[in-house]
Parts: structure tokens; C-alpha cells; sequence
């Protein structure tokens, strides 16, 4: 795909599209949230994202997508217990009209690796790592950690593809905002089973319950604020 | 194609000739045929034998377009309750297009639709069928024979005891309308069809019978490997079969571990069984066999 995104870029000047490039924040929350009978509050929840290819269709598999409007080439990690919005890259690309994007967390399988790989900027690893303390009504509590890895199916794929982000990009004064909560990731796991293990890793019903979560209804929200008079 | 006729096709189609569309509503050979156990990219990787006993869609509303000239349409907003695996081994006749402009329609689209009141019956439909079609305002309808000679039921519920299971019964029914657009042949980057002049383009609208087997949801070519353990496990009562109701208590993380499933690039956000079968049923409008009608929305 960045072997077709540099044709795209060749061919700007013949489009009328223009070169952009514009700042990246998430947004988390740290607020406690209810799970089953389970009030969680995590201590640590880092998410790998990345990388992040922003298309002009709806349907965006690599062959669907022959080229990224935009586009973030990197892993980052986020922090979804920072409320406060956080720079963690640069969307680069050429204007035009974003109908959805395809990206993975932090675990790639490009077509040049042999396998699923963790890139060097996931957070340990991993496509994210948990810590955080639970308690019921009942009045027990425990400690748990997570280590969960989202991992593309097939060599050229990646992990989430065409997932909804709409917005016509025009200008350099845009600010894109990816929002994701620890509840919308955590909210089928069963508290009642990680209380018998409270290491939640692959295999594990949690593990396989945030992974879900992470590619259907708990994925990122994105969104596109534009700088110097909002939007 | 010799270069005289090439040329005299070019400056037909430069003189504003026109020519006819005909679509034909096609069944993938999985809906006829069923699907068959093995490890070829075709089968199913789990041991099931697949048969499909009734196969019925609501289909309609094809529509094409050109891209240079999006405000002159064709349209034949009929959408009429069809038996699949009825049809004529080419397909039916389901919409005629006559003296339409002999060049490329390049934007192709049809509906999987809601039965309703109005929708007529498009092929013979059995009365019995057709009625539960439109009184329950379904878009799909199937029953289907599961076998697997050492088969088992691992209910998805924390504690529960697998169960022998050899033979296991589908009759699952949805409202799952779609469109589906810019469809385009399989392998190719042109979309739609090409009209002679004077002459008759031919179309295949194609329903497809598997995806619900896919361990992720295609957008493109179809990468995916053919499961159907799922539909077995989710018999929570263990009687034989698995209906929409027990679909819906399933959540989709018990359902579908990942690895293998990927669950992401679904029309609808997917919460349990129900909704993956549904997210699947609204991807299963192909064209000309294989071909992909890649942007898809929720009716």
C-alpha cells in the first residue's frame, strides 16, 4: 500500500489534489466503569494503533483501497486513561474524501514479513496491556493485568478494514482525534472468570472477548476537528 | 477481436447507437450444490457437509449508471420474492433494459430487499414459503442439513459439556436489506457492463450461499476460510438445531475466537451470533459469479 500511495502523490498535480499533513490526538478516559457486577479501574491500559491507512472508499481491503488518501505509517501508543488530548503523530496524505480507514494495533503482517510481528512501538509488545483492580458487591477484590494481541489473519492483511471515518480533508488546519474508552473495550469481558485468573492472555474467554471488542464495537472512533475557529 | 471490427464497434459507439441489458438472477453453485468437507480453499475446514434444502432472497431494484452522466440512470424498481435454488442453471431473466446507450455503465447496483405485502412472488415460490417470506418482512430465508460423521455440539457457555452431534438443522430467516453497488467483474478494476451496439449485454447478479461460513467478513476477494463448527455449537437447548432466537443469546466473542475469526468490516456492528450471521447476509450480493459489489448499505 505505500508503494501505491507514492503513485497517488506522483500524480497530484495532474488530480488537483494537494500535499497535507495535520496532527493526531487521542482522547481516553479514566474515569471507573461497571462490568457485569464489577466496578474496574484500571492503573495502565495502553493501546497499540497503527499503522493507519485512510480511504476514499467504503469497502478499504488492500485490494479494494489501492491507495490511502492518508495516511499514518507508524505504530504509536496511546494512553486510554489520559482524558486530555495527546499528540501522538502526524496524519500525512493529499486532500480528498475519506469514507473509512483500515489499520492495525501495533502487530503487523505486511506482505515482506514472514508473520504476525510486533512492531518495536507497541507497548510491550503487545496490542495492549492492562493493569487495574476490581470489586463486586459481594465486597471481593482482585488485581488483574491483561496482554492482548490483535493479530491480522493472513500476510497482507490487516486487522480492522473499512471501518466507518468520514471526513473531506482540504487543509493543514485540521486536527484528527481518535477516541477510545476502556469500557467500550472491556465491556463483555466476564469479571466473575478473570477474578479465578487474573492474567488475562490469548486463549483466555477476556482475551478473546477485547479482541472482538477492538475490531467490531469497541474499535477507535475518528474523528477530524479543524483548528482556528472549530468545527 | 479483429482491428475492423474493433473500429467499427468504436465509431458505433461514437455515433450514439444503442443496445439492451438483460440481468439474470444467479445462484452461486454453493446453494444448488451445498458445500463438501476437505482442505480445498472451496470447502468447509471443519469437517461439515453443507445442504441447503431452501434458499429464498427478495431481489430487485437493478440500477446502472455512467459515471460521466449520473443524472440519466436506468432503474427497474422491481424486487420480487425469489426461490434460488429454483432457478435455471443460468439464471433468471429478472429485468430487461432495451435502447439504452451502447457504451460502458460502469455503476451497477441491486438490492437484497424487505419482503412486504406488496412483493410479488418472482418465481413459483412455494405459497407456504412465500407467506412466511412477507409475514415476517424477511429479505432471507434458508433451511439447511449440517452432517459430519463424528460431529459434536461444544455449546459456547462457560462449563458446558460437548455433545455428539451428526446431523444438525438450520431454518434461519432475516431482514437483512442491502444494497450493493459498483459491482464489477471478478479480477477487474471496471465496473459495471458494456452494451453493444445493437446487441445485448448479459448480467448475473450473483447471491452467494457461504459466507456465513467466511472466519472474517470479505471485502475483496474472498480470503477466508469456510467454518461452520460455530452454527453447531450455538444449539444452547441441544435439540438438533440452532434457530435465530439461541443466535441471539450468543455473545460474538464466545462465538467466534480470534484466531481464527476477524470480525471487523461488517455493515452493522456485531454483538452476538445473530448479528454476524446478518453482517454476513448483507455481503452476499456478487456479480458475475465471483465479481465483488463492494460498497454495501444497510437498507
Amino acid at each position: 500500500m505505500r508503494f501505491l500511495f507514492l503513485i497517488l502523490l506522483t500524480g497530484c498535480g495532474e488530480t488537483g489534489q494537494h500535499l497535507i499533513s495535520y496532527d493526531a490526538v487521542s482522547v481516553g478516559d479514566p474515569a471507573p466503569f461497571q462490568a457485569g457486577d464489577w466496578t474496574v479501574t484500571l492503573s495502565k491500559a495502553e493501546l497499540g494503533l497503527g499503522p493507519l491507512y485512510f480511504c476514499a472508499t467504503a469497502s478499504a481491503s488492500a485490494d479494494l483501497c489501492p491507495a490511502a488518501i492518508n495516511e499514518l505509517a507508524d505504530v504509536v501508543t496511546i494512553d486510554l486513561l489520559s482524558s486530555t488530548p495527546t499528540h501522538f503523530g502526524s496524519i500525512r496524505g493529499t486532500t480528498g474524501s475519506i469514507r473509512s480507514v483500515t489499520f492495525d494495533y501495533g502487530i503487523t503482517w505486511f506482505t515482506t514479513q514472514i508473520a504476525a510481528t510486533p512492531h518495536p512501538s507497541a507497548p510491550e509488545g503487545h496490542s495492549l496491556v492492562l493493569s487495574g483492580h476490581a470489586v463486586n458487591t459481594q465486597g471481593q477484590a482482585f488485581d488483574f493485568t491483561g496482554a492482548v494481541d490483535v493479530t491480522p489473519q493472513y500476510a497482507g492483511s490487516l486487522v480492522v478494514q473499512g471501518y466507518p471515518a468520514l471526513e473531506t480533508v482540504s487543509t493543514n488546519q485540521l486536527q484528527m482525534v481518535v477516541t477510545e474508552r476502556p469500557i467500550d473495550i472491556l465491556q463483555d469481558v466476564d469479571f466473575d472468570t478473570v477474578f479465578l485468573k487474573p492474567a488475562i492472555v490469548a486463549g483466555d474467554d477476556a482475551h478473546n472477548a477485547i479482541t472482538t471488542a477492538l475490531t467490531t464495537i469497541g474499535a477507535p472512533v475518528f474523528t477530524w476537528n479543524t483548528l482556528g475557529g472549530g468545527k | 477481436m479483429k482491428p475492423l471490427i474493433l473500429l467499427a464497434s468504436l465509431v458505433a459507439g461514437c455515433s450514439g447507437g444503442s443496445g439492451s441489458l438483460q440481468v439474470f438472477l444467479s445462484a452461486e453453485d454453493t446453494i444448488p450444490n451445498g458445500l463438501q468437507p476437505g482442505t480445498g480453499l472451496e470447502n468447509v475446514q471443519d469437517g461439515w457437509t453443507v445442504t441447503y434444502q431452501k434458499y429464498l432472497v427478495v431481489f430487485g431494484n437493478v440500477r446502472a449508471h455512467r459515471s460521466k452522466d449520473p443524472t440519466s440512470p436506468i432503474t427497474d424498481p422491481k424486487v420480487a420474492v425469489y426461490d434460488l435454488r429454483a432457478l435455471p442453471s443460468d439464471g433468471l431473466v429478472v429485468s430487461t433494459f432495451n435502447g439504452i446507450s451502447a457504451e460502458r455503465w460502469d455503476k451497477l447496483g441491486f438490492d437484497l430487499a424487505q419482503a412486504s405485502a406488496a412483493t410479488p412472488n418472482g418465481n413459483n415460490v412455494d405459497a407456504v414459503d412465500y407467506d412466511r417470506m412477507v409475514q415476517n418482512g424477511w429479505s432471507l430465508y434458508f433451511e439447511a442439513t449440517l452432517t459430519k460423521p463424528n460431529g459434536q455440539s461444544c455449546p459456547p457457555v462457560t462449563g458446558a459439556a460437548c455433545v455428539d452431534r451428526t446431523v444438525h438443522h438450520l431454518k434461519w430467516g432475516l431482514n437483512a436489506a442491502t444494497a450493493f453497488d459498483d459491482c464489477a467483474d471478478p479480477d477487474s478494476s471496471v465496473g459495471g457492463f458494456a452494451v453493444p451496439t445493437g446487441g445485448t449485454a448479459q448480467i448475473k447478479p450473483t447471491i452467494h450461499g457461504d459466507h456465513w461460513f467466511f472466519d472474517n467478513i470479505t471485502q475483496g476477494a474472498e480470503i477466508t476460510t469456510r467454518l461452520a463448527q460455530w452454527m453447531v455449537n450455538c444449539d444452547l437447548n441441544g435439540d438438533g438445531e440452532t434457530t435465530t432466537d439461541e443466535l441471539m443469546q450468543v455473545r460474538a466473542a464466545k462465538a467466534f475466537p480470534q484466531p481464527p475469526y476477524v470480525l471487523s468490516g461488517a455493515v452493522i456492528p456485531i454483538r452476538t451470533a445473530f448479528d454476524y450471521l446478518e453482517a454476513q447476509a448483507r455481503t452476499l450480493g456478487d456479480y458475475n459469479g465471483d465479481g465483488e459489489c463492494p460498497t454495501r448499505s444497510k437498507l
